[in-house]
């Protein structure tokens, strides 16, 4: 990290910057996360909706939807979010509001396999999230069985390597 | 119609000076003559002993470097390979020595010897600063500072989010909120997992 991205972050935050990031904003971030999903589910169902009603008017009747559909359609499309987030920027749009992100244990982006199976345990066990708050390493169930970390990283950029993940200045 | 070198033939000023050469065709005095021939005797003269020393000091010499009845370890030629190969070893090592004595004197006499001048006040006093900053190209150093540094990206990256104060907000206050959790944690978690030990320790 050079000083010009450094002079980025605020000097309060700077020694938090790679290290390993919490349950509450974690828990922050994933809550935007499925408001985000929510939001597109309901974007999506509002639309298909109004097509129905644009091609059809005569016949429109709002479609009914069950309680399976609505948890299938938010689990895939939750899976499929996360995926392609963290494949392509390593992290999601809540953890870009809360200056966080994915890593390998290399401190890399992870890989679209990895992703994909992190995802699927996320959407599956999120309460697996609560175990950073009682892990050393800040690491969730899904952290712990993937060899993934989420560090603090308040610039828009995957920083150059700063060293293996650690926890904040409070606790190394 | 004539040329106007014609009308005056005062000779043509020299652009370049060539250094003047004898003319050995041109006859001189009777004198010259006579020296110039004792010259010649004596260097044919000259041509002649040499010729006759290289043909008869040559096999002596050669005898003398390579007797033929001395063994070849005894030989003068052999002794002085020898020795000569010493010698190179010898000044093999020396350089090397001198090179490690070089890596390790050097800077710490020059960090003696500058650190009881006045770098600054001898700038100061004998160059001209002024002179100095004229040669450098001061636009172009900072075009490549602000290449090097993406100016823009920087310019963009604080306007963007980063720039925000409530997602700053939102960002510190979650900090703050895991580091109390963790300390919090820590605190009643494992300090009861370690109680047993700490309580059987005198």
């Amino acid at each position: 990290m050079n000083h010009a991205q450094l002079s980025l972050v605020p000097l309060a935050a700077r020694p938090y910057q790679g290290t390993a990031a919490g349950i509450v904003t974690r828990l922050a971030a994933s809550t935007l996360d499925a408001l985000v999903v929510g939001t597109a589910l309901v974007g999506v169902y509002v639309g298909y909706v109004g097509l129905r009603f644009v091609f059809a008017p005569r016949d429109f009747r709002v479609p009914a939807l069950s309680v399976e559909l609505v948890v299938v359609a938010f689990f895939a499309g939750l899976v499929l979010y996360l995926t392609a987030a963290w494949w392509i920027s390593g992290r999601t749009l809540g953890d870009r509001v809360m200056g966080i992100r994915v890593v390998t244990g290399m401190r890399a982006r992870i890989q679209l396999a990895r992703a994909f199976v992190r995802a699927l345990l996320c959407a599956a066990f999120p309460i697996g999230l609560l175990w950073c708050a009682v892990n050393r390493e800040r690491r969730a169930l899904h952290d712990l069985a993937l060899r993934t970390s989420v560090v603090y990283d308040w610039l828009p950029r995957p920083a150059a390597v700063r060293g293996s993940p650690k926890q904040g200045p409070d606790h190394s | 119609m004539p040329i106007a070198a014609e009308e005056h033939p005062e000779p043509v000023t020299d652009l370049v000076h060539l250094p003047r050469t004898p003319d050995l065709t041109a006859e001189g005095s009777d004198a010259e003559l006579v020296v110039a021939a004792v010259l010649g005797v004596l260097g044919a003269s000259a041509r002649a002993g040499v010729t006759v020393v290289r043909v008869t000091a040559a096999p002596v010499l050669r005898s003398a470097w390579r007797p033929p009845f001395v063994p070849l370890r005894a030989q003068p030629a052999s002794l002085v390979a020898g020795v000569a190969r010493r010698g190179a070893r010898h000044r093999v090592w020396a350089g090397q020595e001198v090179e490690r004595l070089l890596d390790q004197w050097t800077s710490v006499i020059v960090e003696r010897v500058v650190s009881r001048l006045d770098l600054t006040g001898l700038v100061i006093r004998h160059v001209d600063l002024d002179a100095v900053i004229e040669e450098v190209d001061v636009a172009g150093l900072v075009e490549d500072v602000i290449a090097d540094i993406d100016l823009p990206t920087i310019i963009r990256d604080s306007t963007g989010a980063m720039a925000s104060e409530t997602v700053r907000s939102a960002r510190m206050t979650g900090i703050s909120a895991d580091e109390a959790i963790s300390r919090s944690v820590e605190r009643h978690l494992f300090r009861r997992r370690r109680s047993p030990t700490t309580t059987d320790a005198p």
